[in-house]
């Protein structure tokens, strides 16, 4: 693996990379754990280098009153509001995804919806912690979730392949065990996993496999 | 670090919508996002904008907090730095490098304000790399932009603002 000198990092922190460069390197970053460290330092110490200054009370209000307009589900500035062609634009869009959404794969947006949402749920509970899963590659494929009360549930950012599931494996130095499989985006492991195991996920016929028979879409420490 | 936790839990609370929580972690963190602004800008309106417009921006974007990345704080600081940049390159103005050094606001101004609001943090920095840093940071300028406007070879300015962040972080810990 070939890590980024410490400069680069200054400068990631500084965020003088040109953006396609800065997103390369915030995707090395976030698998790499020593180049994470450097990095939250820098940034930690430049967020220190002000004092806090207070600000008047009535932009408080301000910010409420421009926050109403915006519907939490499609929040866009008011400088995007449509014109009469785009907002034509849009009708026609939402009709697509209205087919879409009543067509085949219907219920299948309307379960991840429901998933997500259950998701979203754990994760903003006390005690809950969120870590990436990453594909071999370091690709963010999707989140994990432990809960305080010590619930793991694993959410993909697509879901399997048609006709296939997802499958969820405690990785062990003997080999893999399954925790479960699901036909949509969210894996909600049962089994009770100790601290730092190491979990995966690959894609499997309906019904799930006895071992992995595809590289892992994701895996993580939880 | 109880208060991360708990600004962790109002971003996930912002990404379902909930204004409070919003407005919850406005009240936490907008006078350092206020002062990084006024650093930045020196003026108190366009100061003003880029408050509120971090705080739009994480109401519209709350799902790329990335905790593996760094704390809420520092979450929302890149947000505010990154806006903040934008308008002092927008505005194209160009500050001469001697008008960092030089003392010349009256005490008691907005000027004289901002600057002794700065972090105690940069105490532990001599004056090249105090400059050197506050260039970088609130002016946005790169190395090879630096080493241009020091006059210092590249390799020099690399050193002494990593130096100089390291000094920071050892002082903060």
């Amino acid at each position: 693996m070939n890590h980024p000198d410490p400069d680069t990092l200054v400068a990631l922190a500084l965020d003088t990379p040109p953006e396609g460069e800065r997103e390369a390197l915030l995707r090395h970053v976030r698998r790499c754990a020593a180049c994470r460290a450097l990095y939250r330092g820098y940034l930690e110490a430049l967020g220190r280098l002000q004092e806090p200054l207070p600000v008047p009370p009535a932009w408080e209000e301000e910010l409420r009153q421009r926050l109403a307009p915006l519907p939490p589900a499609s929040r866009k500035g008011p400088e995007s509001l449509p014109s009469p062609h785009r907002r034509w634009l849009l009708w026609a869009a939402l009709g697509v995804i209205l087919l879409g959404f009543l067509g085949v794969g219907g219920h299948r947006h309307y379960q991840d919806a429901l998933a997500w949402r259950r998701f979203v749920a754990l994760a903003s509970e006390p005690g809950a912690r969120m870590l990436p899963l990453v594909d071999p590659t370091g690709r963010q494929t999707g989140w994990a979730l432990r809960t305080a009360q010590r619930e793991v549930l694993l959410y993909l950012q697509a879901p399997p392949p048609p006709g296939r599931v997802y499958q969820a494996w405690l990785i062990l130095p003997e080999g893999r065990r399954s925790l479960g499989v699901s036909p949509g985006k969210l894996l909600e492991v049962s089994t009770p996993l100790s601290e730092e195991s190491w979990v995966g996920v690959s894609v499997e016929p309906p019904g799930g496999s006895p071992a992995p028979t595809t590289p892992s879409v994701g895996r993580v420490r939880i | 670090m109880m208060g991360g936790e708990e600004d962790v839990v109002l971003i996930r609370r912002v990404s379902r919508g909930d204004e409070e929580a919003l407005l919850a972690l406005y009240r936490r963190h907008a006078p350092y996002v206020h002062a990084l602004a006024r650093r930045i800008l020196r003026d108190g309106d366009e100061a003003k904008s880029i408050v509120q417009d971090t705080f739009l921006r994480i109401w519209q974007k709350s799902e790329r907090f990335d905790p593996s990345l760094g704390s809420p704080r520092t979450w929302i600081l890149t947000i505010a730095h990154r806006l903040a940049l934008k308008a002092l390159r927008r505005r194209r103005e160009e500050l001469p490098l001697e008008d960092w050094d030089a003392p010349t606001e009256g005490v008691g101004d907005d000027e004289h304000l901002d600057r002794i609001r700065i972090g105690r943090a940069l105490q532990a920095l001599d004056g090249d790399e105090r400059r050197l840093l506050e260039l970088a940071y609130f002016h946005g300028y790169s190395h090879s932009e630096l080493a241009l406007l020091l006059g210092w070879p590249l390799g020099t300015v690399k050193s002494r603002l990593r130096r100089a962040l390291e000094r920071m972080r050892t002082h903060l810990q």
